[in-house]
């Protein structure tokens, strides 16, 4: 139980520092400036798009039902 | 002349609009579709792929400077200061969640004490409402930086 509120509470601090990021201005990056960045060539976009594909197949087509 | 190019502009715009709201509730329905599949199955991996296999295409067609290709230049905070300083946060994060997981995955991967992510995702995926609305937001990840792209463009033609 302690390690799934783990989870939840990294999951939370990633979506609040990816708000303050960019509200902070260039200072610190955000994940979506780092994605732009990546963006901006086609290895990145490819990297990008495998990565996202992997979460895509993993989550979606490959979960088990607990029980 | 001003009323007939007022009304041509009302009109198009009426027509992106419905446009926009059909093309959504297409998503919607697709969305509702996949993930509605048995999970392990042909048909399963197919309906993830479609929307991969667009965005590649569009990735690979879209040239640096090109429509859809802009992502650096439309969202340019922070970009060209990707140094370890600005990311520092990231890497922490990061590494805590590769923590859990290394730690997860030495127990066995299916441990209730120590789960892994994809095993405490596991556990929201039983309700089909919570899986569209995962698979909705795994698509608006996904096509954000095309989208991104679109609208700049947009704005910067109005």
């Amino acid at each position: 139980m302690a390690v799934t509120v783990a989870w939840l509470a990294l999951a939370l601090a990633a979506i609040a520092w990816e708000i303050s990021c960019r509200r902070a201005g260039p200072r610190w990056t955000s994940l979506t400036a780092m994605g732009s960045a990546l963006w901006g060539r086609l290895p990145g976009r490819l990297a990008l798009i495998a990565l996202w594909a992997f979460v895509g197949w993993h989550v979606f087509a490959r979960y088990t039902l607990p029980g | 002349m001003a009323a007939t190019q007022g009304d041509s502009n009302g009109r198009r715009s009426t027509v992106l609009r419905a446009t926009g709201v059909v093309g959504a509730a297409g998503v919607v329905a697709y969305a509702w579709w996949a993930t509605g599949l048995q999970p392990f199955t042909t048909s399963a991996y197919v309906a993830v792929g479609l929307p991969v296999a667009g965005l590649a295409v569009v990735a690979v067609v879209g040239r640096p400077g090109s429509r859809f290709a802009g992502g650096a230049a439309v969202d340019a905070r922070g970009v060209g200061r990707l140094q370890l300083r600005s990311t520092f946060p990231w890497v922490v994060l990061l590494l805590l969640a590769v923590g859990l997981e290394v730690a997860g995955l030495a127990l066995g991967g299916r441990s209730t004490e120590v789960p892994t992510l994809s095993t405490v995702i596991d556990h929201a995926l039983g309700w089909h409402g919570v899986r569209l609305a995962l698979f909705l937001g795994w698509l608006a990840v996904g096509w954000a930086p095309v989208a991104r792209v679109a609208v700049h463009r947009r704005a910067r033609a109005a």
